[in-house]
């Protein structure tokens, strides 16, 4: 997730950069990398007196009650939505499944943010999609990945397998 | 700034002025402030805007160039004070810092730079400093966190400060703008006790005590304004007939654009909408307070302060909203919000504020 995110957070003027479920549960998150967003005012005041948990839930009620308000009109869900406040903005745009955010310095247009989070949304859903397609580029018949990583050179030679009483239960063990 | 760009940007000037006297237009007070921006004459910028504004109050662009011009000259200051910190720190520098980053309206860096002087120093007017930039966080976000943690502050610079009358005026301050006067009256009462027979201060107490009886404690009135976003004195959103004249000609230019569906001034609970007629116009003025509404409140509970712009884009279009102190104007376009749309925006709150202050 932080190869999504950390283009964004890169930019000066931004804060934090998060990904948040559609219900406000935070799924990843990284804070501002740029001299102008390290330890900016606006981190402190995040860490001081809102937690991400919270933030996330609060964004999410507040893009349920946009959405509510615009579907008076019969129009779609907003796919992008900013608020400009006097001590920061949000920017907040639509991914699969998910909302990207954006906090950044009030004084900088969110229009500097549109082609880059564009692009995140593009790494969401790539990532997504080569996580959606990796168990069938292995075959049905694979075996599932254990718990420890596997060492490319003992997996590589059939012999140095050796085989656990478990993988085949019709076998007596002896 | 080299011989020859001063020189020409002066001629420029010179010509811009001239264009002025013949035509005191809005557009040509901020022709002549932005020549002054490239001659670097901050001053002359602050004296063209000022006296443009006294023409044309409320215009979006001179006030936007105004406002630039005195964070510039802000910003140099602060700068120059941070470098004469770090050589020698002394309590005159500190105070200057924390007040010119509070009248910049960077309230955050201000809490900060009096944290480190808090930190720095033992010196007890940190502490009403680190009081007054929670206040001010307060009367922008109108959070309650911040203003009872303003509340405490300010308490410790009274126990840590006596004689001074700067804490007791911010816990003054701070009680009546949220309509708790038997704290109020306290503060007052105090004040009285340190300036004996000042009339003004007679005033406030005749006024606190009239008021005192019966009313809420200092932290459920801080909880009110948080659940209202509302101080005592604000005033009612009701739209005046005088803000409607004043704001009418400026939807009729804005819904002139063809890519413009509708333009939309909404105030309490009446709404001007120009591009739309019937309960289409109705719908979209009632979603245009309900966007604006929720959005305050979000604002607010995330520590985000006052909503200065709103911005939707969808299937739709685009929804780009500006609320204002009294009143809310929104744009439904085609296409993309251009930055005219906003500064449009900002000039219909602007006459609607402007209107509604010759009225009261």
């Amino acid at each position: 997730m932080r190869e999504v995110l950390e283009p964004l957070a890169l930019i000066p003027g931004v804060h934090l950069t998060a990904m948040v479920s559609s219900d406000g549960v935070p799924i990843a998150t990284l804070n501002g990398l740029s001299e102008r967003g390290t330890g900016g005012s606006t981190t402190a005041a995040l860490d001081a007196d809102t937690d991400l948990g919270s933030l996330a839930a609060q964004v999410a009620g507040w893009v349920g009650e946009i959405d509510r308000a615009v579907g008076q009109l019969a129009w779609n869900p907003p796919e992008r939505m900013v608020l400009r406040a006097s001590q920061g903005a949000i920017v907040l745009q639509r991914g699969p499944n998910a909302l990207l955010l954006v906090w950044l310095d009030s004084n900088i247009g969110a229009d500097e943010l549109r082609v880059p989070m564009d692009g995140a949304v593009a790494r969401m859903q790539r990532l997504l999609r080569s996580v959606g397609t990796a168990p069938h580029s292995t075959g049905g018949d694979s075996v599932p990945p254990g718990a420890l990583p596997s060492d490319s050179t003992l997996s590589s030679e059939p012999s140095a397998v050796q085989p656990s009483p478990l993988s085949n239960p019709g076998q007596n063990p002896q | 700034m080299k011989f020859l760009p001063k020189w020409s940007a002066r001629k420029r000037a010179r010509a811009a002025a001239k264009r002025l006297g013949a035509d005191p237009s809005p557009e040509n007070y901020v022709t002549l402030a932005r020549e002054h921006v490239v001659a670097g004459d901050l001053m002359e910028v602050l004296r063209v805007c000022s006296e443009g504004l006294e023409l044309h109050p409320g215009h979006a662009e001179l006030t936007r160039v105004a406002d630039r011009a005195r964070s510039l000259q802000l910003d140099s200051r602060v700068q120059s004070l941070g470098d004469e910190l770090a050589l020698a720190p002394r309590p005159a520098l500190w105070r200057e810092l924390c007040d010119v980053l509070l009248e910049c309206g960077k309230l955050q860096r201000a809490e900060e730079a009096a944290q480190d002087w808090h930190d720095a120093s033992t010196d007890t007017e940190a502490v009403y400093y680190l009081a007054r930039c929670r206040a001010e966080l307060f009367f922008d976000s109108r959070r309650a966190g911040d203003g009872r943690k303003a509340w405490e502050y300010s308490k410790s610079a009274v126990q840590d400060m006596p004689g001074d009358t700067r804490p007791l005026e911010l816990q003054y301050e701070l009680a009546r703008s949220c309509g708790a006067w038997g704290e109020a009256r306290t503060a007052v009462a105090k004040l009285l006790e340190l300036s004996p027979g000042n009339p003004e201060l007679e005033v406030r107490f005749r006024n606190a005590a009239a008021r005192a009886h019966g009313s809420r404690s200092i932290v459920r009135a801080l909880a009110e304004v948080e659940q209202t976003g509302r101080f005592v004195d604000d005033r009612p959103e009701e739209a005046s007939a005088q803000a409607n004249v004043a704001v009418r000609p400026l939807l009729q230019s804005l819904g002139r654009d063809p890519e413009v569906r509708a333009a939309i001034f909404q105030r309490g609970g009446t709404a001007l909408v120009q591009g739309l007629h019937g309960a289409t116009a109705d719908r979209t003025a009632r979603s245009v307070r309900e966007v604006v509404q929720c959005s305050r409140a979000s604002a607010r509970r995330m520590a985000l302060g006052r909503p200065l712009e709103i911005c939707l884009e969808g299937d739709f279009g685009t929804l780009l909203l500006s609320p204002g102190e009294l009143g809310a104007a929104a744009v439904w376009s085609r296409g993309r919000a251009t930055r005219q749309h906003m500064a449009a925006l900002q000039g219909i709150s602007g006459a609607a504020g402007a209107a509604a202050g010759g009225l009261a």
